[in-house]
């Protein structure tokens, strides 16, 4: 009997110091819901037809009216790449830094906006993008966050401001699934904006999607037509590409021509 | 030639002194490291790597000389919880800690460790002894580091269980073989990490994070193969280690597996 409650008692501390120091649980924000946008891009639903071109092509004009308007991709693009050299200046510091940055986790990046009068030196009266992103072993999550405070951008000729004082402006972004750290700013990002937009002083509420590779340049917009969901493709805002459920379309202005292999549509 | 010199010195004194010395290699008072036995009352062992004294009968409380010179006090207990024969079984726990701060005191950390042991041996007839259990050893450190682009906290933990077999064979009067090998049956890690970051002049990160390496089972093991000579007060251990070397005291084995000296020097009395 005694040696048993002595064996107890061993069991007992063993099992105690094999469960000891249970890592403290990591409190990771949760990302917002961006799957039916994405779905939108991803796997568009509209069959491109004679009609839905004609569509697509009505609506094109505010739609890039709207993208050379805000003018973002640079803006977001600084910000998703200011979240990359976080994670290198945190790995080059040394190994206590770097298991922070590895792992399981979350960082969440306030970048002073750029302003608009060309300022050599960061100014926090230009407000700010602040953007949360988790991360694990196997890299970025793939969705980013935050919001636009006051954030300065654009030109002395057309100043920009995003989030304009009392209107609450969210941004998120799509960075892609098991994007890695060294990937961030090299693939398309999807940025979603809903707020407010005060452009040369005029405010205007925003309502926006549109997805931008800051590699090759292009830029992908959903449009929503009666047959569906299509995404077109803008090189320097001309329409190059229709991707749609019936194939992947490109598109010639001067010819007024979208073909795929199999059908060609004309406008 | 000097690697000829010394195991030749050493087999000679130890020719000289089996011929005088009264043997410790004996029921009253027997090997302590590696097995469930404990110092007798009052008995002491002052060594190269640690000091230790019998309280009571049972009862053992000592302290490893070489944390001491890395400004890391220590202490462990051991207690020699059941006797019957040839039977015998004891559990042992100590704590290490350690504070440190750098000469600008822009960083500063912490470790503790606490290992436990729980070991029973068994008698067989006058020469063998064998000797089994299993050791468990908990360490965690914190640290506080900054620089211009960087403030944060960090801390760690490990944790790891390991089952060792231990066998002693008396030679002689005075010296006895000692084989024992230990095998890192599980270890646990994290590590998690708070701070801010400034990669720009336009740019600060919060950043928050964990490492986890959850279960590594059976990857480590060792074996230590040693003479242990027992003088009127004097012992001497000598040997190698093979495998993963098992830090003393600590338990904790190292990752690369190399051969290792495995050398004591104590007195009793």
């Amino acid at each position: 009997m005694v040696l048993k409650s002595h064996h107890n008692a061993s069991l007992a501390l063993l099992l105690c110091f094999g469960c000891a120091e249970e890592m403290p649980a990591m409190d990771k924000p949760a990302a917002p819901d961006l799957s039916p946008i994405v779905k939108r891009y991803e796997a568009p639903d509209g069959q491109l037809t004679d009609s839905s071109l004609a569509e697509l092509r009505d609506a094109l004009g505010p739609v890039v009216g709207q993208l050379q308007e805000t003018d973002l991709a640079n803006l977001v693009t600084e910000a998703v790449t200011a979240l990359a050299s976080a994670r290198g200046a945190s790995t080059s510091g040394g190994s206590s830094q770097n298991a922070a940055i590895e792992g399981t986790g979350w960082l969440r990046a306030t970048r002073i906006c750029p302003g608009s009068e060309g300022k050599s030196q960061p100014d926090p009266a230009d407000g700010s993008l602040q953007l949360t992103v988790g991360f694990t072993d196997a890299g970025v999550d793939p969705v980013a966050w935050g919001q636009a405070n006051q954030c300065r951008y654009g030109s002395a000729k057309k100043p920009l401001e995003l989030g304009p004082l009392h209107h609450d402006t969210r941004i998120n972004l799509w960075l892609g699934a098991a994007t890695r750290w060294a990937e961030l700013g090299q693939r398309p990002i999807l940025v979603v904006v809903d707020g407010a937009l005060t452009s040369q002083g005029k405010l205007e509420s925003l309502e926006l999607d549109f997805q931008f590779d800051p590699v090759t340049l292009v830029w992908s917009v959903a449009v929503g037509t009666r047959q569906g969901w299509m995404v077109v493709e803008l090189e320097a805002f001309e329409l190059v590409r229709i991707r749609a459920k019936n194939g992947r379309f490109y598109c010639s202005t001067a010819e007024r021509r979208c073909s795929s292999a199999q059908e060609s549509f004309t406008w | 030639m000097s690697s000829r010199v010394l195991p030749a010195s050493l087999a000679c004194l130890s020719l000289t002194w089996c011929a005088h010395a009264y043997s410790f290699h004996n029921d009253k008072q027997r090997a302590t490291d590696d097995t469930a036995y404990t110092e007798p009352a009052g008995g002491w062992r002052i060594g190269l790597w640690k000091t230790q004294v019998g309280l009571w009968d049972r009862w053992t409380i000592g302290t490893y000389s070489l944390p001491w010179l890395l400004q890391t006090p220590n202490l462990y207990l051991k207690w020699r919880c059941w006797q019957q024969g040839a039977f015998a079984a004891s559990m042992s726990l100590g704590a290490f800690a350690t504070s440190r701060q750098d000469s600008a005191q822009r960083s500063a950390a912490t470790l503790s460790v606490v290992p436990f042991e729980a070991l029973a041996s068994y008698q067989l007839g006058p020469r063998w002894s064998l000797t089994s259990g299993f050791s468990a050893t908990s360490a965690k450190a914190t640290g506080q580091f900054s620089d211009n682009a960087l403030l944060g906290t960090a801390s760690a933990a490990a944790s790891n269980a390991q089952w060792m077999l231990g066998a002693e064979y008396r030679l002689t009067r005075v010296s006895a073989l000692v084989a024992v090998t230990r095998v890192e049956l599980v270890r646990r890690f994290w590590a998690k990490g708070d701070g801010e970051l400034h990669p720009d002049d336009y740019t600060t990160v919060e950043f928050h994070g964990a490492m986890t390496r959850k279960t590594e089972r059976g990857k480590r093991s060792s074996l230590v193969l040693a003479w242990h000579g027992s003088w009127e007060n004097l012992n001497l251990r000598l040997g190698l280690s093979f495998g993963n070397y098992d830090v003393p005291g600590v338990h904790y084995m190292l990752d690369e597996k190399r051969v290792m000296p495995d050398v004591d020097v104590f007195y009793r009395f």
